[in-house]
């Protein structure tokens, strides 16, 4: 039995040359779509874990109200006192769709190898709440090089070393640390200053002691010794020369202080970070503290993160819709050919009682068959491509990261779904645009046409 | 029998040709009674074509009226004259207007797609007896191309009675034929008009095919100069 889709399918091989032409671009166009969404599609994944889980942002960061200004500078007020982070963990354990919350103190200080001094920006952690972060799936599934450290091991990994710090590739550089616990012999201590004048670098990585040098929160100077027991790597190069790890407590002795930064809040996989951020400050709130609650992709907490995703979505959009209107202008010319060529059809079918709806029907049967083979062509010149680059282990460095950067085209289902699915509607509203207005031409017109 | 099928009531239809107005039809009035089989003859311009436009309702007229089966057609909307044409009327072009992806099957059963109330296996009988009536039972999965003239006129009858009309229109239907096949070809009109008793209005320049009709119109400058009803109309 014959149907309107088989005259369409009929119709679009009458034409072979014209179909393979439009069917190619609109090919080509899904392809290209695909390729670049599974490239940002990629970049998001690998910001988005690098900021929440490697950066110490959580999902939600939980501040003191006008502690993300302020409390790099006035951390006294702005810090989270203990009381205060007790209440915010015991409301956040309520909440269903929050995985983890921990506590964090950032400050500044200098960091000597016993002849320099480098100023450091120190973060001060849980390490066992800071080693599940490290390990979470997640992490594991994206950016596992990142999260492993270059030297030595994570630092929950040793509890029983006081003053156990793990600094950035680049700041241990700089001290010429060049070696961590680990790799030291057993037994040893801190040897005697070196003649600083005469220290080769070998004098200084023939320990691991550091010494951290801070003012505390009352205005004093406090001193403490360290021992890198790793070199971690930074996400972003800004951070390679100064970030310091180790123990919150270690960090509040530097600064004589009971108090944290920031919570950040590490959600289930299954939570809509925008909804529990509202969530959370709202039971923040509600129980009478007052705080900040921002979701890790606002600017003013992830501006590296922000500020890319921002960038890769606006080439994205420029490409698709430069895409699309490729699209809609090579379905919309052939169509017009097409129309043009079959305009005593047109009349015969409406003489035969084919409404205009049906023949518009029929032509966006058409276009939607041709967007439909041409979608799963993109899509499995897609998936190659991808395939190709992935296996060639292509990479860059992108400003202000640390280490080259593997591209990696992801091909997401839903991507591709949702390209086909755009190219169907452009198709067939392309289609609509191109005949509607042949099909109300009058029926003694079309065939008079075709006389002529 | 007797009652009027078609009544067109002092019509008139007029085409804009550039800065010129045509005046097709001048005040046209005409009845075509149930199972007549009529020609419109007249000179080129005459009219004919017009007159079979407004009749099978696809195109409409200026001034007067045109009714169908008893149904005013100029008020009906597109939608629903595309019904009466689909249910109501056949139509035979003179250049065949086949679809050419399609076979002759095919290309048969195009009005019966779009009628949702012909089952399946009654839409396969109306194709398989208009193949028959016409004597293309040779050729049912053959495409256009393939046909010669008088064979793809003979599919265009078949297409234009699958539907059970009850009116047949047919616009010079011999007039891309050859002189044999075109008497072959009014003469399966006729046998058809008589089979089936369906009305046949067709316009034709040939003179000789006028010894084998029933009634013959004769129009010039839009209007019927001759109305003519033959006895010799062959059996």
């Amino acid at each position: 039995m014959t149907s309107t889709w088989t005259i369409a399918l009929r119709n679009l091989a009458r034409n072979r040359r014209r179909t393979l032409t439009s069917g190619l671009a609109l090919a080509v166009g899904v392809a290209g779509i695909s390729l670049l969404g599974g490239y940002v599609a990629r970049v998001e994944l690998f910001l988005r874990t690098s900021a929440i889980y490697l950066q110490n942002t959580g999902h939600i960061v939980v501040y003191k109200a006008g502690g993300l200004e302020h409390a790099s500078s006035r951390p006294r007020k702005f810090n989270l006192s203990a009381s205060e982070l007790a209440a915010v963990r015991s409301t956040l354990s309520a909440l269903p769709e929050v995985e983890l919350a921990v506590d964090y103190l950032s400050g500044v200080g200098l960091l000597g190898n016993g002849c320099k001094s480098v100023p450091f920006l120190g973060v001060g952690v849980d390490p066992k709440l800071h080693a599940r972060v490290l390990q979470h799936p997640e992490v594991v599934r994206v950016t596992p090089d990142l999260a492993r450290p270059v030297q030595g091991k994570i630092l929950a990994e040793y509890a029983s070393i006081e003053g156990a710090v793990a600094l950035s590739s680049g700041l241990a550089r700089r001290l010429s640390k060049s070696r961590v616990h680990d790799q030291l012999p057993p037994g040893r201590t801190a040897g005697a200053l070196p003649d600083c004048k005469a220290a080769s670098a070998d004098q200084f990585a023939a320990d691991a002691n550091v010494q951290l040098v801070a003012l505390t929160y009352d205005g004093s100077l406090s001193a403490q010794d360290g021992e890198i027991v790793s070199t971690i790597k930074t996400p972003l190069s800004a951070a390679d020369e100064t970030t310091l790890v180790t123990s919150l407590s270690r960090l509040q002795q530097l600064f004589d202080t009971d108090t944290a930064t920031y919570v950040a809040v590490f959600l289930k996989p299954s939570a809509n970070i925008h909804a529990a951020r509202d969530s959370v400050e709202a039971r923040l709130r509600g129980a009478g503290l007052q705080v900040s609650v921002y979701a890790f992709d606002d600017e003013r907490i992830n501006p590296y993160y922000a500020g890319n995703m921002a960038m890769l979505r606006s080439i994205f959009t420029f490409f698709s819709v430069l895409v699309a209107c490729v699209v809609a202008l090579s379905v919309v010319n052939a169509m017009t050919l097409n129309v043009i060529e079959r305009t005593r059809e047109l009349g015969t079918f409406r003489a035969l009682g084919f409404t205009r709806r049906d023949l518009l029907g029929l032509f966006v049967r058409e276009s939607v068959l041709l967007a439909g083979a041409a979608s799963i062509a993109g899509v499995l010149v897609a998936r190659l491509c991808a395939s190709l680059i992935n296996g060639a282990e292509l990479r860059f460095q992108p400003p202000g990261v640390t280490d080259p950067y593997q591209i990696v085209i992801a091909t997401p289902p839903a991507l591709s779904a949702m390209t086909c699915a755009a190219l169907l509607c452009l198709c067939a509203l392309s289609t609509w645009s191109a005949v509607r207005r042949s099909v109300r031409t009058g029926i003694h017109r079309l065939l008079s046409h075709a006389a002529a | 029998m007797n009652s009027p099928l078609i009544k067109l009531d002092q019509v008139h239809k007029r085409y804009r040709l550039g800065d010129t107005t045509v005046h097709a039809l001048r005040g046209l009035s005409l009845e075509l009674r149930r199972g007549e089989f009529t020609a419109v003859v007249g000179a080129s311009g005459s009219g004919k074509t017009t007159t079979l436009n407004l009749i099978g309702c696809i195109d409409d007229a200026d001034e007067g009226t045109v009714v169908f089966d008893g149904t005013a057609v100029t008020a009906l909307s597109d939608d629903a004259k595309c019904a009466l044409r689909n249910q109501k009327v056949g139509f035979i072009f003179q250049t065949f207007n086949l679809v050419p992806v399609l076979d002759v099957y095919e290309n048969i059963e195009l009005p019966l797609l779009i009628n949702p109330r012909i089952a399946a296996a009654d839409r396969r009988e109306r194709i398989m007896t208009a193949i028959e009536d016409v004597g293309l039972s040779d050729y049912v999965r053959q495409v256009p191309d393939k046909l010669s003239g008088g064979q793809r006129q003979r599919v265009a009858i078949a297409r234009a009675l699958a539907m059970d009309p009850l009116l047949v229109l047919a616009d010079e239907p011999t007039a891309n034929l050859d002189s044999t096949t075109a008497y072959k070809i009014v003469d399966l009109m006729l046998e058809l008009n008589a089979k089936r008793k369906v009305t046949f209005l067709f316009s034709t320049h040939d003179d000789r095919l006028m010894s084998r009709v029933a009634r013959v119109i004769h129009l010039s400058d839009g209007v019927i100069v001759r109305d003519e009803h033959m006895d010799h109309r062959a059996a």
